[in-house]
């Protein structure tokens, strides 16, 4: 099967080339400390560091070359680049840019540098992406260890018409996002109409802090690569279980990068055990599944890809109306990606249109859609009250 | 009619002492006037409830649930057509004490207790072995210790106290004597000490649907630790988990066995073969979509994954399932596998004769 219509890439993730890039985006003061002219040791590394080292390293060894911030050709880093081998490809209508690496440079130890990196990669993409092309859209990006200052952040770039999400960057504080300590993030997202998004890419652990799966650290990157979901399962449990989407009812979230077979199985449970205990989330009105068909939004970046093609569509078939929470990501410059043929492939035909494109016009804020999006957020819903 | 009139194995029923007296009886005199022999929770454990219990299952004369043989037998085995139930403590953790030395003689205790209290009131009754698994040697010595009881079927990891992965080479020591004696390795949910993905949680794992996730990573992490290539005979089967995210894990591990391969060369088969030859998981709780089929379609992306399951009833707690409600899901093929046979060739025990009527026992190998 193939699918010969429009496409929006819900997930392109560039990357800013070396730390003076990045610097050109900051004041002075920043600039010396970061900087360190003088010093030959050479400027602070700002493209992050990571527990999960990809050991195949195409991507590694480029990043690893980078250490000297010198060279160029780190992928992802050039629009030009992007624009001929992305955007010119399989009928895409837009793409949206995420981070991949960047997003673990969410969680610098220093707060204030963490702040700072977030904001000039924010501004670093409005100037040198978003402003370049029609069809080029962006995520903010925010670091979750100062929530006050992501929401700071969200309100300061998040009214870009061309940014349409927020990236949540890494779980920084090595608590789970449905925790209240994250609440002035999410109320500046959804008062500007933005969906919240939770990755897992190829260097990109959505958390690490704590473990990305349960039951302590894997030792394998393959391991990483298998079962990352985990971190999903958790961060989506944790959020619409703590009433996150009761509390903004125009909240949405997408999780990026974590396949998306797993989430029958994880909604069946979510919803047994609601069952028996609901009296332990009183500002749920529903089971955790109907706030997931509502609110969450599932990337196929990372599909699953078992040999007879045909079960990953039986496997999600399981849930009436699943086809409506996939979005197509492609995921390029990450070891992950996957062009839309590919995904076809796995995908019913009666599921294409929405998952290649309706899906993600519906998800994200989009230029122009603001006001018609934007819905009043009731004071009734009290959480831990 | 019932769904399901054939023998019975199940492989998770817990049991406990009526105080802990009973217990400490077999402690040392060093050690009877110490501590209480379970560990303080954690963080997490305070979430999870524990203390739900089936209200039918509390003693008439007000004894805790599961603290009783004979109301066992009233309730569980007698009515339904039992022809095992492995008792797994409730829950066993005794391991995640902190003091090493008294959580050893408080280790030994709960055998001794298990064998004497347990095992000798009735020949259905199987039990598992706790072992001292912050002491890998000492870990091995009561392995052995215990070995030889007739009834003993394996030994129970529910808890992790070095918070390391179960494939873990500090747990080989422990694997190799289960090898050598013919015992297999009952993993129970909420092996204390170690967390979901994600941190400290806000809400109860049994409410998230999460604390899946260590049984998941348990499973990898026997393999790209090559435990099933140092112990090809060695048998797991992971309790409490559920069974509906087992397919997803086993795509996910065959997806990356070349990279799998790559960072462990001893990993010589696909990882669902290796599942398939070496791991069970048992059934409860089992899950439910909105339309009777939708579980056993989604399970049945992966052919003969009814080969893998094991029944098990939870009793006594809130979250038990009932024999016949886990029979009435099964489609009709799958329900002697489930509820009986696939036991059987976990534990190397002879499949009971067909026909409902007979009341077989199960012969040791």
């Amino acid at each position: 099967m193939s699918y010969g219509g429009p496409v929006i890439d819900a997930g392109v993730f560039h990357e800013w080339p070396d730390t003076p890039t990045l610097t050109g985006y900051m004041d002075e003061a920043w600039q010396e400390l970061l900087l360190r002219p003088g010093d030959r040791s050479g400027p602070v590394n700002l493209r992050g560091g990571k527990l999960f080292v990809d050991p195949r390293g195409a991507k590694a060894v480029a990043h690893g070359a980078m250490s000297s911030s010198e060279k160029a050709g780190l992928p992802g880093s050039d629009y030009d680049e992007m624009r001929a081998t992305v955007l010119e490809r399989s009928g895409r209508e837009r793409v949206v840019l995420g981070y991949d690496r960047g997003l673990s440079c969410t969680t610098f130890p220093h707060p204030y540098v963490a702040r700072e990196i977030v904001r000039a990669a924010n501004d670093w993409t409005v100037a040198e992406w978003l402003d370049r092309g029609d069809d080029v859209h962006g995520m903010v990006l925010v670091s979750t260890l100062l929530p006050d200052e992501a929401a700071a952040e969200i309100r300061r770039v998040g009214t870009h018409p061309k940014m349409v999400a927020v990236a949540l960057g890494c779980n920084a504080l090595a608590r789970p996002f449905g925790d209240p300590v994250y609440l002035p993030v999410f109320e500046a997202a959804a008062e500007l109409d933005l969906p919240l998004v939770v990755q897992l890419g190829s260097d990109a652990a959505t958390d690490l802090l704590s473990n990305p799966v349960g039951g302590g650290a894997p030792i394998t990157y393959a391991e990483y690569l298998a079962l990352g979901a985990q971190s999903q399962m958790a961060q989506a449990s944790s959020m619409i279980l703590m009433g996150i989407f009761a509390r903004f009812p125009n909240l949405k979230l997408f999780l990026l990068g974590g396949g998306a077979t797993w989430v029958p199985q994880w909604l069946w449970r979510l919803d047994s055990g609601y069952k028996g205990r609901a009296h332990m989330v009183p500002w749920l009105d529903r089971p955790p599944s109907a706030y997931f068909m509502d609110h969450v939004r599932v990337s196929t970046l990372g599909l699953e890809r078992p040999e007879n093609p045909a079960l990953v569509g039986r496997a999600l078939g399981v849930i009436d109306g699943i086809e409506r929470t996939l979005v197509y990501a492609g995921g390029a410059f990450s070891n992950v990606a996957e062009e839309p043929g590919e995904i076809a492939a796995r995908l019913p035909e009666a599921w294409h249109q929405a998952v290649f494109h309706d899906n993600a016009l519906d998800l994200f804020r989009w230029p122009g859609t603001t006001d018609d999006r934007r819905h009043a957020v009731p004071a009734s819903t009290t959480i831990g009250g | 009619m019932a769904s399901y009139d054939g023998p019975i194995i199940d492989v998770d029923v817990h049991n406990g002492p009526r105080s802990e007296a009973d217990i400490k009886a077999y402690l040392p005199e060093r050690w009877k006037d110490y501590l209480p022999i379970y560990p303080p929770h954690t963080p997490d454990a305070l979430l999870t409830g524990s203390f739900a219990r089936r209200a039918d299952t509390w003693g008439p004369d007000g004894a805790f649930p599961g603290t009783d043989p004979g109301m066992l037998k009233k309730q569980l085995l007698d009515p339904f057509n039992y022809v095992s139930a492995t008792l797994t403590h409730d829950l066993g953790h005794f391991p995640g004490l902190s003091n090493p030395f008294y959580m050893k003689e408080v280790v030994r205790a709960s055998n001794e207790w298990m064998v004497e209290r347990w095992l000798d009131e009735d020949d259905r009754l199987h039990g598992v072995i706790v072992a001292p698994l912050s002491l890998p040697e000492e870990a091995v010595a009561e392995v052995h210790r215990y070995a030889d009881h007739p009834r003993m079927v394996g030994v129970l990891i529910s808890s992790n106290p070095l918070r390391r992965p179960l494939g873990d080479a500090l747990f080989h020591p422990m694997y190799a004597a289960a090898q050598e004696r013919g015992l297999i390795i009952s993993v129970h949910n909420e092996a204390g000490g170690v967390k979901d993905a994600s941190g400290t949680k806000t809400t109860p794992p049994t409410l998230d649907g999460g604390s899946a996730q260590l049984g998941m990573h348990y499973i990898s992490s026997l393999i790209v630790n090559g435990v099933f290539e140092k112990f090809p005979n060695l048998k797991f089967v992971i309790k409490e988990y559920g069974i509906s995210w087992l397919p997803w894990v086993m795509w996910r591990l065959d997806e990356m066995y070349s990279r799998l391969r790559e960072e462990s060369p001893w990993v010589k088969d696909l990882p669902s073969n290796y599942i398939r030859r070496n791991i069970k998981l048992s059934t409860q709780p089992i899950e439910a979509g909105a339309r009777p089929n939708d579980l056993i379609d989604y399970l049945s992306v992966i052919d003969g994954i009814e080969d893998l399951l094991c029944y098990s009833s939870d009793y006594p707690h809130g979250t038990m399932d009932d024999p016949l409600y886990v029979a009435r899901i099964l489609p009709e093929s799958w329900r002697r596998k489930v509820m009986c046979d696939n036991a059987c060739d976990l534990y190397g025990w002879d499949r009971p004769p067909a026909g409902a009527d007979a009341t077989p026992r199960p012969v040791a190998a």
